[in-house]
């Protein structure tokens, strides 16, 4: 009787931690929003690959500004600047960079050191990447149309640089290799959110391949959603 | 085996050489290819250059003097050692041997104080094309010195037995020795010194 | 003699592996060369089987060359770029000269001028394994990251200057080679000079001699300019200097962060000063050795064979100053331009001269058949279309469409292909029974020569009719993505199923040596071929200090049916 009761106490004590424990791990949530006039674009000119433009539909438009409803920002690269330390192991599941179309699918790109990255090149086409990172040895492959696929992984931690096509000198992408899972990447809506976040204040970083940086500062208590809004604001004509 | 080659030491009476003059002429020859190209790319460089830094601006004119003395020095020691050998004053010609090697050494030591010099102030081969084509230039000649300063102090020590088994045919590596060395020195008289720190 | 006794008495590995004697030395060379070019025509067969089949997995060895070059058995473009610069290198630098100067030179050379070696036999082995480690250096930047140098045997910057790590040991295995011909040319220049044997005047050299001294000369004063710029290029790379960085130079986007203010055409001058006169110590030594073996084959003197001695002391001082015809498209100016073009076409003329005066030898000629002269006939119009297709090249007008074709591919290969290396087989052929004592079989040689003539042809003059209609050199899809190669897109496969036919026709050639060299008929004479020239006066095979009494010399190499003689031949070295 007495072990019987001493085993139900023990166990809603358990749950009790438990519960507490997983809603100690907060996050942070939030819209990033672009704030005046966006500049027009040129359409990109892909005469110099007739495949290019046999694969894409409709005229095609860098991806530097994407806007969406009431001037979302997408991507936008959101992350947690002080990170907590610790060993956070890389998905198994690789990231995909899509070249269709000639373009890269995503454009901003954020990957945990070790995690596997499959680029593809479903174009039929000569696309080469060349990644200009400077901590990760620097590479350059081809990948004529018949390589369809190809894995690459970064084993070192290095924040934004340039995966570009040397064939194609329109495409460009940024990737991030993150020692930890805390960011995101905004899509058209603009919408990002960081999980698994233990209490504590951290510093947000929102990057924006052009137009720079913008920080802000969330606490998280008792495993709570902190909200951080970011607005990036057009280039002022100088 | 090599005593059934002949010319070694006494000369071949239709060519009138011995192999190893011809040879040594015939290595700085290709030295003189060596150098003159690098010295043609000194001209095509300065002369595409917008703007070329004087000599006198970025390098210490009184070391390279300093050194050009010592060299010729150097070079003097050497016809002396020769000469000595020549009469058969065995003292003197290892004195004077020895003095040439000092004078090699000594300007070794002062080609790396001004490579610190340079350093220091923060001058590299990467900084500018002058500065690369003179540390090719000066750097691939300290080579050239140091080359001769093995073989001449191989024949001071271990090689100098050489003198008690076959004389003439010491004197002879002597001479070819000394010849290497002159050429070593006046690349440094007639081409480094002046082009890359008077002009 | 006493140093006979201490030959007798060294250990193996003085004997054979550090040898001094320059017959060891010459076969040394000689193994080490046959290696070389048999890998240097394997990346070749492999790079046609791309060219011919782009994309495609290569059957049954596909997988042996690892995910990084081959995934899958598909050739992937960066190691196409590997093969294609080591091919050109590997096969220049580290199989035809060791063949023809290391071996043939070094074998050859004492031995027809009556020496008991060459000047300097220290030297002479240094020479060797210098060779050797920069072979090794080359070979194992295949296994570095990024694989092998990749930038053309041409190595041209800024591409070199920025490329992977094996550029570097590409330039580190130049100043090797380069070293190790830098000493050989003094030895061989020196030994020519300095040890004739009694009688053997400057009239009486055997055109062999003529032909390597003119080389040693070449290699001895065209070398050191290459290696003036490999240091220089290695310094771009690992110092950031920037010789051959013009300023603001941008890559991929990214600005280079150098000094600049260098020149890429610095490192052409440079390039080419040296390796236009490799090309005439690619192809002089050959000369050499076919017009010893139409001498002894035809029965008769050589026809203008003075004429030929100055042609080829012309050949080589001329061989200086046409380098910047392979310059044409770098914006020359019309003066300097028309004095390469003026300069170019004169060095045609004695190389028709030699040409002319070995087919006019052959008129009235008891011309003997055997596979040595097979080779050394089939030289002669072989050469003579590597040299013909040059003339458009040589011409700046022409030059603007040809340059950089696979018309320049076609050219530079008849001239070395079923030029020099048939003359190399000839040499071969001709010299097995001095070396080994035995003949190399004869049913083999025909069936060596045959189809590699015929396949050489079908190899490569496809490649004048592609590069005529545009096609350029080191595609790794062989032109597939251009429109203006699809008319002659189809003799790719005829190439490339000829460079398998010929690689099948070799095997002959290997079998045929090994074999012979243990179980070829036994020659019965010293000079079985009944040849004039000194090295048949030897021994077979000669030992060591080469002749029993120091040979003399009554006459000149070429006096065969001379007119009131018993045989129809006289020796140089019979009374």
């Amino acid at each position: 009787m007495n072990s019987i009761r001493s085993i139900q106490i023990f166990m809603v004590f358990a749950f009790t931690v438990l519960f507490s424990a997983g809603a100690m791990a907060g996050s942070v949530t939030g819209t990033v929003k672009f704030d005046g006039q966006a500049p027009k674009f040129k359409e990109i000119d892909m005469n110099a690959d007739p495949v290019c433009l046999t694969n894409n539909k409709g005229p095609v438009y860098p991806q530097t500004l994407v806007l969406g409803e009431g001037n979302t920002m997408g991507n936008v690269f959101v992350y947690v600047k002080n990170a907590p330390a610790g060993d956070y192991k890389a998905p198994a599941d690789p990231l995909v960079i899509d070249q269709k179309g000639c373009n890269y699918h995503p454009h901003i790109i954020g990957v945990m050191v070790g995690q596997p990255v499959k680029i593809l090149n479903p174009d039929g086409t000569l696309h080469n990447v060349h990644a200009l990172s400077k901590v990760n040895p620097e590479f350059n492959m081809a990948m004529p149309k018949f390589r369809t696929e190809v894995t690459k992984t970064f084993d070192k931690p290095e924040f934004m640089f340039a995966l570009k096509c040397d064939v194609h000198p329109w495409m460009t992408s940024w990737v991030s290799v993150m020692p930890n899972p805390f960011f995101a990447v905004t899509q058209t809506d603009g919408k990002f959110e960081i999980k698994d976040l233990p209490d504590g204040t951290y510093t947000i970083e929102a990057w924006h391949e052009k137009l720079g940086t913008k920080t802000g500062t969330v606490t998280i208590a008792g495993g709570a959603v902190a909200t951080a809004d970011f607005t990036f604001a057009a280039p002022t004509k100088s | 085996m090599s005593s059934e080659i002949p010319y070694i030491v006494e000369e071949r009476p239709d060519t009138g050489l011995n192999n190893a003059t011809l040879g040594i002429w015939l290595f700085l020859s290709s030295e003189v290819m060596l150098f003159g190209a690098l010295f043609s790319s000194y001209m095509l460089m300065r002369v595409g250059a917008a703007h070329w830094p004087s000599g006198a601006s970025l390098l210490s004119i009184p070391i390279a003097t300093l050194n050009t003395v010592i060299l010729i020095s150097s070079s003097i020691a050497v016809v002396f050692a020769w000469a000595s050998l020549k009469e058969g004053n065995f003292a003197k010609f290892r004195a004077c041997w020895a003095l040439s090697i000092l004078g090699g050494l000594a300007f070794l030591a002062l080609k790396a104080v001004e490579y610190n010099k340079d350093f220091a102030e923060g001058l590299f081969p990467s900084s500018s094309t002058f500065m690369a084509i003179y540390f090719v230039l000066t750097g691939l000649h300290g080579l050239h010195i140091i080359g001769g300063l093995i073989v001449n102090s191989y024949l001071l020590g271990p090689g100098a037995k050489m003198h008690k088994e076959d004389p003439a045919r010491y004197a002879h590596r002597i001479e070819i020795a000394g010849i290497y060395w002159h050429f070593v020195d006046l690349l440094w008289i007639i081409l480094l010194f002046p082009v890359l720190y008077l002009l | 003699m006493e140093h006979a006794h201490e030959h007798h008495d060294l250990p193996f590995w003085r004997k054979y592996i550090f040898s001094t004697d320059h017959k060891v030395i010459g076969l040394q060379y000689g193994i080490t060369a046959l290696v070389f070019l048999l890998l240097g025509f394997c990346m070749m067969l492999l790079m046609r089987w791309q060219i011919a089949y782009p994309g495609q997995p290569l059957p049954l060895i596909g997988s042996w060359f690892g995910e990084n070059n081959m995934p899958g058995g598909v050739m992937l473009p960066e190691f196409y770029n590997q093969l294609g610069a080591m091919h050109g290198t590997i096969m220049v630098f580290l199989g035809i000269v060791p063949l023809a100067v290391g071996a043939f030179g070094n074998y050859i050379v004492p031995l027809q001028i009556g020496a008991p070696d060459m000047c300097f036999p220290k030297l002479n082995m240094m020479s060797y394994w210098v060779y050797f480690i920069g072979g090794v250096v080359m070979l194992a930047s295949f296994f570095l990251p990024g694989g092998a140098a990749n930038s053309g045997w041409t190595s041209y910057p800024p591409l070199a200057d920025i490329a992977t790590v094996g550029q570097t040991a590409w330039l580190i295995g130049m100043v090797f080679l380069i070293t190790s011909s830098l000493l050989g040319a003094v030895n061989f220049i020196c030994t020519i000079f300095q040890l004739r044997t009694k009688g053997m005047g400057w009239d009486r050299l055997p055109f062999f001699v003529w032909a390597q001294l003119v080389t040693a000369f070449l290699l001895l004063l065209a070398f050191p300019p290459l290696e003036a710029a490999g240091v220089m290029q290695l310094m771009d790379r690992l110092f950031h200097t920037s010789f051959f960085l013009p300023s603001g130079l941008v890559v991929s986007g990214q600005p280079l962060t150098v000094s600049g203010g260098g020149s890429v055409l610095l490192w052409q001058h440079l390039f080419w000063f040296l390796a236009h006169p490799e090309v005439y110590v690619l192809i002089l030594p050959a000369m050499g050795i076919i017009t010893e073996i139409i001498a002894n084959n035809i029965r008769k003197p050589i026809w203008g064979i003075r004429a030929m001695t100055f042609s080829v002391m012309a050949i080589g001082f001329l061989s200086f100053i046409v380098w910047a015809h392979h310059m044409y498209l770098t914006n020359m100016g019309t003066t300097i331009s028309a004095f390469f073009q003026f300069t170019t076409m004169a060095i045609s003329i004695p190389s028709v001269i030699i040409l002319t005066c070995l087919f006019i030898s052959l008129w009235g000629g008891s011309i003997r058949f055997n596979t040595p002269m097979l080779f050394a006939l089939a030289f002669l119009p072989m050469f003579g279309i590597g040299g013909l297709t040059g003339l458009p090249l040589g011409l700046s007008s022409p030059d603007i469409h040809l340059h950089d074709t696979y018309y320049v591919i076609g050219h530079f290969h008849y001239v070395v292909a079923p030029g020099t290396i048939f003359a190399l087989f000839a040499g071969i052929y001709y010299w097995f029974p001095k070396m080994t004592g035995r003949k190399m079989n004869e049913t083999l040689g025909q069936l060596h020569f045959w189809p590699s003539f015929v396949c050489m042809n079908l190899i490569f003059f496809p490649m004048l009719i592609q590069g005529l209609a545009g096609m350029n050199r080191r595609m790794y899809d062989g032109g597939a993505s251009y429109a203006h190669n699809q008319p002659v897109l189809y003799l790719n496969t005829v190439i490339s199923v000829a460079a398998f036919v010929m690689a099948a026709a070799q095997v002959f050639f290997v079998i045929n040596l090994i074999w012979s060299m243990r179980a070829g008929r036994k020659v019965t004479s010293d000079n079985p071929w009944e040849a004039n020239t000194l090295e048949w006066a030897a021994p077979t095979p000669p030992g060591h200090g080469n002749f029993t009494h120091p040979p003399e010399v009554f006459r000149g190499p070429y006096e065969y049916s001379v007119p009131g003689a018993a045989k129809d031949f006289t020796p140089q070295f019979e009374k």
